[in-house]
């Protein structure tokens, strides 16, 4: 079995179930603003949007791990071996976190955990950044400046998801709110546009960083 | 970035979007065949799917022209120079086609049956010359490239039968918007939808196996 092969296959995969899933969800936002839709159809577009969302956010965490085996197999991850399941196990553990925070979203509960995986990718966006530049600057821990400089373009597409996070953070509440209101009101219709239109500069360059990534990880340029 | 790389992250975007937003139309028409939801929210859920769908379809056509370019690039197609430009010119004015017909709901029907028969005859086109490519006869040079082109009839095969499978939608929907929900509109609508969901899975693996081949021939093959 060529385990390469394999892993390269899974690599495109979850950009596959990313950057090709997440256009839908795109085209969804235009249609959940639109107050000349009845309340059922706008709540069904949600529902649609929400499910395909899944998708992104699942694919997001495990790219990673993917990525390093991806790595390790040309020689240039500094995660070898067997302390590639660290990896694994942290993906497997951090997607189960935000099942449960997708599960309790709405609650202040919800809100502390969102608060929690929004810290762990601050962390992990500064791991990924520093150990980028260091690459840059002495060589290591990456084996090859392409695979530092896909490091730190994955670094800012995980800036653009906080900052989806951060702009959509009342979106809960305000589709809450038009789920509960017998009619929905022009106060209500601004803010669902301008939640909508707000989070659109974040998809489009995280769109845009996963191209360049892809981009990247076909040409592996040297310099 | 080399022309051959360009066109290896066009060809890996064409699949991205392809497989990627189809599981946003899969989800809708799920939601579309939902007897809890009124007439009136399904045509317009109908009216999204439809356009999210549009994103597979024009990727199917605008693959192979990509791929044909990179396969004349290798010198292993005997699509080059006249012909090379011919299927460029085929497939951007067969998506032209298929623009025309979302925008006028598969009208002329003339232009609709054309689309149908072109189908029919590129999968011919498309399984012949797979298999001899794959048995040596050409005139596709490698054997990976002769089953990337079978495995992509195979995927345009599953399309044209969703085509077939889901005809009596239309009918019944048009009954649903008439007469209202009555449990045979219902049934023809979800079997309809049913019948269609092998071939749907079949695109998805026959357009991942196509990938697979495509992404890792030289470690599979050895060219």
């Amino acid at each position: 079995m060529e385990w390469q092969a394999v892993w390269i296959f899974l690599h495109v995969m979850l950009l596959v179930y990313w950057l090709g899933a997440d256009i839908g969800v795109f085209y969804c936002s235009f249609h959940i603003r639109r107050a000349d839709y009845s309340k059922e159809t706008r709540l069904a577009v949600l529902k649609i949007s929400g499910f395909i969302n899944q998708f992104p956010l699942a694919v997001g965490i495990f790219i990673l791990p993917v990525g390093l085996q991806l790595a390790d197999g040309l020689g240039l991850s500094p995660i070898r071996d067997e302390w590639l399941l660290i990896p694994w196990v942290l993906a497997v553990a951090w997607f189960l976190f935000n099942l449960h925070v997708a599960k309790k979203r709405g609650s202040p509960a919800g809100q502390r955990l969102a608060r929690i995986d929004i810290g762990i990718r601050v962390a992990l966006i500064l791991v990924l950044v520093v150990s980028a530049i260091w690459t840059f600057v002495a060589g290591e821990p990456w084996g090859a400046n392409w695979i530092a400089l896909k490091v730190l373009i994955f670094a800012y597409v995980l800036t653009c998801g906080i900052g989806i996070r951060v702009t959509y953070r009342n979106a809960g509440a305000v589709f809450g709110k038009l789920a509960a209101l017998p009619a929905t009101t022009p106060e209500l219709e601004a803010e669902i546009t301008r939640l909508t239109k707000a989070v659109k500069p974040w998809v489009l360059t995280l769109w845009a960083g996963l191209v360049v990534m892809a981009a990247v990880g076909i040409t592996q340029p040297s310099f | 970035m080399e022309w051959q790389d360009f066109f290896k992250l066009l060809h890996v975007l064409t699949f991205v979007y392809w497989v990627g937003a189809d599981i946003g139309v899969f989800y809708a028409a799920r939601l579309v065949v939902n007897p809890k939801y009124s007439p009136q929210t399904r045509a317009s859920l109908l009216k999204v799917l439809d356009w999210i769908d549009q994103i597979p379809r024009y990727m199917l056509l605008a693959t192979f022209p990509v791929g044909a370019t990179m396969a004349a690039n290798l010198q292993i197609s005997p699509i080059t120079g006249f012909w090379l430009y011919a299927v460029w010119i085929v497939a951007i004015g067969w998506m032209w086609v298929i623009t025309h017909l979302h925008k006028h709901h598969g009208k002329p029907k003339a232009l609709a049956q054309a689309d149908l028969a072109a189908r029919a005859l590129l999968i011919a086109a498309l399984v012949v010359t797979g298999i001899m490519s794959i048995n040596g006869d050409g005139p596709f040079l490698r054997d990976w490239l002769g089953w990337k082109v079978l495995l992509f009839g195979c995927a345009v095969a599953c399309g044209f039968g969703i085509r077939i499978a889901f005809k009596p939608f239309g009918p019944a929907f048009a009954q649903l918007m008439k007469e209202g929900s009555s449990p045979p509109v219902e049934a023809a609508m979800k079997k309809a939808l049913d019948n269609a969901v092998p071939f749907v899975i079949g695109i998805w693996v026959f357009a991942s196996a196509a990938a697979f081949l495509g992404l890792s021939h030289e470690r599979l093959f050895g060219s």
